[in-house]
This record gives C-alpha cells, sequence and structure tokens, in this order.
C-alpha cells in the first residue's frame, strides 16, 4: 500500500511548530530571568561586607587611638567627667605614661594589675556599642622575627559566660593575661571564632637603662562564640598556656 | 477544491490561529518584565545603601578625624566641612558619655530633630554631652538636612546608624576653682537618613 501524507495531519504540524518555537522562547527568557534573578540577589554583597569590614576595621581601631589619648587616675580607676568629689582631679595621668612606668619599672616587663584595669576599663567603655555581641582581646607584645616569637607585655581577654547558672543571661568578663606560650592568641582563638577584627600599633616602650624597644599594641574583636579554649576553666587553670586571672575590679555596668 | 475548502476549516484569523503559542510568549514576557523591574529594583535600592553607607563612612572620618575630639570649635568646624549644599543625605551626629545609656540615642536623634529650629546648633536638653561656652551650654550635636527633607522618625530600614568610639577633651573645674581639661572615652553617634 502507498503512503500518502494525511492533509489534515500536515496542517496541524503548522500549530505544533508555532507553539514548540514559544516554548523554546519560554526556555530562553526562563534562563535570562534566572541570570537576572541570581544577579538581584548577590549583587551588592561583596561591596556590603567590604564597607561593613571598613566599619568593624575603623572601630577596632579608633578603640585602640582612644585607648593612647584617654586619661586616668593614678590609681588606674576612670576618671569622672562629672565627679561627685572635688579633689577627684589631682591624681590623673595619660593611661599610656602608666603603661610606660609600669614597663620601665617592672624587672619582668610586664604591666601592673591597677594599669591592666584602667586599659579594661578603657576597653569596656569604647566597645560599649557592641558589648553583648563582641568578645576581644588586647595586647602588648613585642614582636620576634616570626609570629611565634612573641613576648607579652599584657594580655587582656574579654568574653561572655554565664556567671550565675540559675540567670539566664551570660555577663561579661575580663581576663588578666601572661601567657607561658608565645602563639596563644594564633593557636586556640583565632582558629576557633571565625572572622576577626584587628587593629594594630606600634609604641615605643623605654626600661630602666632609657634603652627603648618598639612594642605592638593590638586589639583584636570577633562575634561572642562559645569556644571551648575561651572557658574560665581553661583560661584560668595552672595548666593553662594562657595563665589568666578574672579582673572583678573592671567596672561592669549591669543593664 | 477539498484542499482549498479543508484549509478554511476552523481558521479564525492569523492571531487566533496561534492562540496556544501566543500563551507561553505571553506568560514569558510577564515573567521577564517582573523580573528585570525587581532586578531594577534591588540593583537601584542596593546601590542606593551602598552609597548611604559610604557617605556616612566618610562623613565619620572627617568630624571624628584622628579619634580625638579637642573641643566643642573643633567639633563644629569639622562637622560644617562637611555639611555641603549638595550632600546627599540628611546626617545627625551627638557625642555621648562613654557611660550613657545608647540604647536612648535613636530617641535622642528623634527629639531633636522633630524641635523646632532643626539645623540649630544647641539641640534639646537630650543625652549629648553639654559643655559651658560663652553663649551658654552647647550640646555635641550637629545636623544637616537638605531643602524640603522629612524629619527623623527612627522606623526602620530607612536610616542608617553607627557608633565611633572617640576620646573627648572635657572641661572640668577642680574643688580649687581652676580649670582643667581631661581626656574621657566617649562614643561618637552617627545617625544618615533620606
Amino acid at each position: 500500500m502507498k503512503f500518502t501524507p494525511n492533509k489534515f495531519n500536515l496542517m496541524n504540524s503548522k500549530g505544533q511548530a508555532a507553539l514548540v518555537d514559544s516554548m523554546f522562547f519560554i526556555a530562553i527568557v526562563s534562563a535570562i530571568c534566572t541570570g537576572l534573578f541570581y544577579f538581584a540577589i548577590n549583587y551588592g554583597l561583596g561591596t556590603e561586607a567590604l564597607l561593613v569590614s571598613f566599619y568593624s576595621s575603623d572601630f577596632a581601631m579608633d578603640s585602640l587611638k582612644v585607648i593612647t589619648y584617654i586619661n586616668v587616675m593614678r590609681d588606674g580607676s576612670p576618671v569622672e567627667a562629672n565627679p561627685t568629689s572635688p579633689s577627684a582631679y589631682y591624681e590623673y595621668d595619660y593611661l599610656l605614661a602608666l603603661v610606660k612606668e609600669d614597663y620601665a619599672k617592672s624587672p619582668t616587663k610586664t604591666l601592673s594589675p591597677k594599669t591592666r584595669v584602667a586599659i579594661a576599663n578603657t576597653l569596656y567603655s569604647v566597645l560599649k556599642p557592641f558589648d553583648d555581641s563582641i568578645d576581644y582581646a588586647f595586647y602588648i607584645a613585642k614582636q620576634g622575627e616570626t609570629a611565634a616569637d612573641v613576648k607579652f607585655v599584657a594580655l587582656i581577654i574579654a568574653t561572655h559566660e554565664k556567671t550565675d547558672p540559675t540567670a539566664p543571661q551570660v555577663n561579661r568578663v575580663f581576663y588578666s593575661c601572661d601567657p607561658s606560650a608565645k602563639n596563644v592568641l594564633e593557636k586556640y582563638v583565632f582558629s576557633s571564632v571565625g572572622k576577626v577584627d584587628s587593629a594594630i600599633g606600634k609604641i615605643s616602650l623605654f626600661d630602666s637603662r632609657d634603652s627603648s624597644s618598639v612594642y605592638v599594641i593590638g586589639l583584636h574583636t570577633w562575634i561572642s562564640k562559645n569556644v571551648e579554649a575561651l572557658k574560665r576553666d581553661k583560661l584560668i587553670a595552672t595548666s593553662s598556656e594562657f595563665g589568666c586571672k578574672e579582673m572583678p575590679e573592671v567596672k561592669i555596668q549591669v543593664a | 477544491m477539498s484542499k482549498f475548502i479543508f484549509s478554511k476549516k476552523g481558521f479564525i484569523g492569523p492571531i487566533g490561529d496561534d492562540l496556544p503559542s501566543l500563551v507561553p510568549i505571553v506568560v514569558a514576557l510577564v515573567l521577564f518584565f517582573t523580573i528585570f523591574a525587581l532586578t531594577l529594583n534591588t540593583f537601584n535600592s542596593k546601590n542606593e545603601y551602598i552609597g548611604k553607607q559610604m557617605e556616612m563612612t566618610s562623613v565619620a572620618r572627617e568630624i571624628k578625624g584622628d579619634s580625638l575630639i579637642l573641643g566643642i570649635d573643633q567639633f563644629f568646624t569639622k562637622c560644617n566641612s562637611v555639611r555641603l549644599k549638595n550632600f546627599p543625605y540628611n546626617f545627625m551626629v551627638g557625642i555621648y558619655f562613654s557611660e550613657s545609656d545608647l540604647r536612648a540615642s535613636i530617641a535622642d536623634f528623634r527629639a531633636v530633630s522633630a524641635a523646632p529650629g532643626m539645623g540649630v546648633e544647641n539641640g534639646p536638653d537630650v543625652g549629648f554631652v553639654n559643655v559651658p561656652t560663652d553663649a551658654g551650654q552647647k550640646g555635641y550635636y550637629c545636623n544637616y538636612s537638605r531643602v524640603g527633607a522629612s524629619k527623623f522618625v527612627g522606623k526602620e530600614k530607612t536610616y542608617l546608624m553607627r557608633y565611633y568610639p572617640v576620646a573627648l577633651q572635657y572641661p572640668v573645674k577642680t574643688a580649687r576653682g581652676d580649670s582643667q581639661y581631661i581626656i574621657i572615652p566617649a562614643i561618637m553617634a552617627m545617625v544618615v537618613w533620606e
């Protein structure tokens, strides 16, 4: 039997061709729309992250500058802008002057507890806008030739922890540390806390023989996290490489 | 003859004949223009947000300088240097003592914005640091508002707020009555809105 094409079917296939064309069109448009949507979602994310990073770095650097500018009482307590005691302003000095004095007088080249408290009070004051959300470490150290070759003059770590097991909130706790290991921050903190915003400067400190050394003054901030190495028992344990002691003298405001 | 008759059957015009294929085309066009409008809108709003952040960063850097504010005159001099006529956003800057409750800062800015005489340097009595001057008490507060700008209402997503730590030289009187200056930690709060 000879095959003859059905005229009706031929007519119908014209409509199918138009339908397939339109399906191709919708497929192309869908691909373009997906691209546009992807662009809309991702556009500016890198720039925004960069701007936030600028702000975090600015904040850390400003905090570091404030520490080097401000006055504190000679006993390490903060100066009050509106004092209750009339003789409140007789004995104040630059915080940096206290640091330099301590360094010059100390045979171990470390800072005295009162200067550390003064630094901690200042850190608490300047970082107060983000006190609920960040933890930080401040240090003055002599930087060696390698990253591991660090000699700390002072290391202050501020963390959040639950000091009262019956209370729902966590509290700000300051630790003054004299690390036995040189790279404790890199080893235990920076490797665990995620993104760290850092501000680092340099200061010259003179010892009792009037010889000067350049020291690094640094502030590292990170989003508060439950890190094993920063828990109280790990920080203050006698076997801890941090060698920390809690600083109850720091004036923490309770909300 | 029969072919001619057959082809006329069901023919309802050049568009009507292709009606099933028009539906996906129309859907595709609607989808495209919707996504295009959404993308354009997102693109513009993100650009605006980024621009606002950049302007805020540059203004804050200009005003706080080296993070040391030596006095109210220096503060206003720096603030005036950025209050240019073509600045694209409204802003307010205030300085708080570090022990102040910063949760009140939005309410403070809202109060000074709503107060009569917006743009006058000494705003109403809010939490900003005040210092005595020859013209009376003056607050560490400055603002810039464009012509016809709306007041700051503190509604979410319409403003940006940032805090910057600064060292503030502050005048005090001792028990002996002599004037001294102390440098204390303070917080500069800045808000930018449209």
